[in-house]
């Protein structure tokens, strides 16, 4: 089972290296935190005070374990356009592709159409990240457009996918 | 045209325009002067002496006079991208001529961020002065993206648009 955590604080030593992680950070569309426990506190605090924002740890329950597996994000929220950016990571590179992330955004959008009464919610993903398009275009988003080579990698120029979903397409 | 970098007498006339135009604008609330020194003296002052600045806005001149004024923001150094900025100070200014201000400005633009650079620059826009798209095919701008629904303005929801030109 899995739920949003948006109450307890959580591990920021964990979180200092999730945020700093290099490959995690390449998917995500940033760049590498240098931020230690103390500034990654400081980052936790400024998300949870801005109104504009929801951030919760996903937390995935396992008979009597909870385990922290990431962050979950509503950012930007517009209450006059109702909208907000959906952003998310499972930190650890073991709990991928073990449905974990669906979930996570499943809940996440719950808490954006039914708690803040957005109408859409909208994300940014690379288009060498298959596996996260692949599960957003599961949970129901679809694509807005393509900005063509507007991320720098290694190998080159990706593109970036726009996608949304709104609440009426949301099962 | 003549673009010139922004200065911090030109702070006010920034402000009421985008104050009569936070229609068109991100911009939820209207500036007020206390904020608009802060933000000049804060942040735009410190684009001027920093490599790599998340900005640099200019003022848009014709005949000498200050009509506007827009730049490169949210510069993604990273990723070699940067917004286009534009803002001319007469909301109702003819069709034709803001079709021709802007692309002039586009150009300039573009020249500024080849400088920089820059890989790309993109322009996002309210889908509400369709005119203003013309500008966009005129400098080889490209429509990459379709916002649908995405702004609220006189709780009416509009699309938002992003074109986007190559520069390297």
């Amino acid at each position: 089972m899995l739920c949003l955590d948006e109450k307890s604080e959580p591990d920021f030593a964990q979180l200092a290296a999730w945020r700093a992680d290099t490959e995690l950070a390449s998917l995500l569309l940033r760049s590498p935190s240098q931020a230690d426990e103390a500034l990654t506190r400081k980052w936790w605090e400024e998300c949870r005070s801005d109104s504009s924002q929801f951030t919760a740890q996903i937390v995935h329950k396992t008979d009597n374990c909870f385990e922290t597996v990431g962050i979950a994000r509503l950012m930007f929220i517009d209450q006059k356009a109702s909208n907000a950016e959906l952003g998310l990571f499972i930190g650890e590179s073991s709990e991928r592709g073990k449905g974990l992330g669906k979930k996570a955004v499943e809940a996440l959008l719950k808490i954006g159409f039914f708690r803040y009464q957005l109408k859409k919610v909208f994300l940014r993903v690379a288009a060498d990240n298959q596996v996260a398009m692949s599960l957003y275009e599961r949970v129901g988003f679809k694509r807005e457009g393509i900005l063509k080579q507007h991320i720098s990698r290694e190998a080159g120029f990706v593109d970036l996918i726009l996608m949304a979903i709104f609440v009426v397409d949301f099962q | 045209m003549e673009i010139t970098p922004i200065r911090y007498s030109e702070r006010k006339p920034v402000m009421r325009w985008r104050n009569q135009q936070m229609d068109v604008l991100r911009q939820s609330e209207p500036l007020t002067e206390e904020g608009q020194d802060k933000y000049f003296c804060d942040v735009v002052s410190t684009w001027f002496g920093e490599e790599h600045p998340e900005g640099v806005l200019f003022a848009i001149r014709w005949d000498k006079r200050l009509i506007g004024y827009g730049g490169l923001v949210h510069i993604d150094w990273k990723n070699r991208n940067a917004e286009v900025s534009f803002l001319l100070g007469n909301k109702n200014v003819d069709q034709d001529i803001y079709i021709d201000r802007f692309s002039r400005f586009l150009e300039l633009t573009r020249q500024v961020a080849s400088e920089l650079a820059l890989h790309k620059i993109y322009c996002v826009g309210y889908d509400i002065y369709q005119y203003r798209f013309q500008a966009f095919k005129q400098s080889g701008f490209e429509c990459e993206a379709r916002l649908r629904a995405h702004t609220v303005i006189d709780r009416q929801a509009y699309d938002v648009l992003i074109h986007s030109l190559r520069v390297h």
